[in-house]
């Protein structure tokens, strides 16, 4: 009985999304609200949770450094205080100044040099006379897709068809993630609806055991 | 009197709900009855299971587990068809939850595996499972440089010292093997200073776009990857971990045939109406 509520509540609730397809209505938009109400209620709960068990308690046991990142912490919500609001750029400050100093150590050699290196080699270490092609048409389309970035020169004559040969190479890289945004999408609405044909129609309408 | 409209507008105007429809039809239909569309086992699927059935007995394996609950479907059968290859070799496995939903997906993902039941592993032994805490980069080198200075104890609130897998394991020094969802962030965390080997899985539109560059069977710093639930197909086709994949893949390859059909009648349309007829 529980399973058949709970399978009649997933079933309602993807129904009332979906109809958001043929227009805007009362349904899809009490579906949306509920779901941005309880993740929004089960992330506070985590990440208070999380700082509780993380910060508070080590601080309680005598680990008085703790004060530091909670304090930093507790400066954020002084945005909500037009007066104070200024004292939680020190939080935002060190936070981004950590990430920025910490990511820099690594990011060169893998985003950068690793990448050049990588786009010389292409050409030379495909196993077959297809793998060595497409990596000579790799390495023509990475360096004619920089020249659309070029804004010092005109774009005429050899150089002209080269940014056009360019973009070409850039529109089908934009066409490839839109793609994939797509079938991601196409993922979740196929995991919509295998669960209301297996949990709901076939196991709780007609009673079909799952496979 | 309204205006004449050409053929070809029309055809351009159809009601786009028209295309929802058929869309949903043709994916409902495999998944009500498998149509047994054809699959293939691209060749970053074939390495990322080869690279998995080589590992040798007492590897160390860190999983970066990024699945929350929204984009499950598109990940799910990466994540057990992996667990499952992992869970059929000796290898230590230590998985870190890296969403704020990801311990209650986590939880149920074991549950579905049962490695206990069907794989004989122990709990502590052959598998650990970090709580979730958010990892901004600065954490994030902490951990990868004292494991113990972020996490002081497993999902469970057991001790981490208190638990037989972790003896030995201090830093990603003694890591071996990466199962992350970022290539990119993984060479620079992981492989560059410590020269930790990755394997890639995650949500195709996540990590598809974004591994090719990283990607080298022999060299890496990727060894393999895996993305989204078309690829997870083909990771259960390849490993013999039937789940969800190869019906999603069904579902969506006659879908796309729908979404395909009327890109060509868009194009048809455009075309019709610049070339042949206009009003």
């Amino acid at each position: 009985m529980a399973d058949a509520i709970f399978a009649g509540i997933q079933v309602a609730m993807v129904l009332a999304v979906w109809s958001y397809l043929y227009r805007e209505n009362i349904f899809s938009k009490v579906a949306s609200s509920i779901v941005i109400s309880i993740s929004t209620v089960h992330f506070f709960l985590v990440y208070v949770q999380r700082t509780y068990d993380n910060a508070v308690i080590p601080l309680l046991n005598g680990r008085i450094s703790y004060i530091i990142p909670l304090t930093l912490g507790l400066l954020m919500y002084t945005r909500l205080s037009k007066k104070y609001a200024w004292l939680s750029s020190y939080a935002y400050s060190l936070q981004l100044g950590l990430g920025t100093g910490s990511t820099l150590t690594t990011v060169v050699a893998s985003s950068i040099t690793g990448r050049i290196a990588m786009l010389i080699n292409e050409p030379f270490k495909g196993a077959t006379m297809f793998d060595k092609l497409s990596g000579v048409i790799l390495f023509i389309g990475a360096l004619l897709s920089m020249t659309y970035w070029l804004f010092t020169r005109e774009a005429t004559g050899i150089y002209g068809y080269g940014v056009k040969i360019g973009r070409l190479f850039l529109m089908a890289s934009i066409g490839m993630l839109y793609a994939e945004d797509v079938l991601w999408s196409q993922s979740l609405f196929v995991g919509a609806w295998e669960m209301i044909i297996d949990n709901f129609i076939k196991a709780i309408i007609l009673g079909i055991p799952p496979a | 009197m309204g205006e004449q409209r050409s053929i070809w507008y029309k055809l351009g105007n159809l009601d786009y709900r028209i295309i929802y429809l058929l869309v949903a039809l043709m994916t409902a239909w495999p998944l009500w009855s498998p149509v047994g569309t054809p699959m293939t086992v691209g060749e970053n699927v074939k390495q990322y299971a080869e690279h998995i059935r080589d590992m040798e007995p007492d590897t160390v394996v860190l999983c970066a587990f990024a699945g929350y609950m929204t984009m499950l479907p598109d990940i799910e059968p990466i994540y057990l068809a992996t667990w499952k290859m992992l869970f059929e070799q000796d290898v230590k496995i230590m998985v870190r939850v890296t969403d704020v939903d990801g311990p209650v997906v986590i939880r149920q993902e074991f549950e579905k595996i049962k490695p206990e039941e069907n794989f004989g592993k122990v709990y502590g032994v052959d598998y650990m499972i970090f709580p979730y805490v958010l990892m901004p980069s600065a954490t994030e080198i902490a951990f990868t440089d004292n494991i113990r200075s972020v996490y002081t104890t497993d999902y469970y609130g057991t001790p981490l010292d208190d638990l037989p897998i972790m003896e030995g394991i201090e830093s990603m020094h003694d890591v071996d093997w990466y199962f992350t969802s970022g290539a990119d962030w993984g060479n620079q965390r992981y492989t560059i200073p410590y020269g930790v080997k990755l394997l890639c899985w995650g949500t195709g539109t996540g990590l598809l776009p974004f591994v090719p560059p990283f990607y080298d069977p022999v060299r890496g710093p990727c060894y393999g990857y895996v993305g989204g639930a078309s690829q997870g197909g083909e990771l259960e086709l390849e490993s013999g971990f039937f789940g969800n994949g190869v019906k999603y893949n069904d579902a969506k390859n006659l879908a796309i045939l729908g979404l395909f059909a009327f890109v060509l009648v868009g194009n048809i349309s455009y075309f019709g109406d610049k070339y042949l007829g206009g009003n």
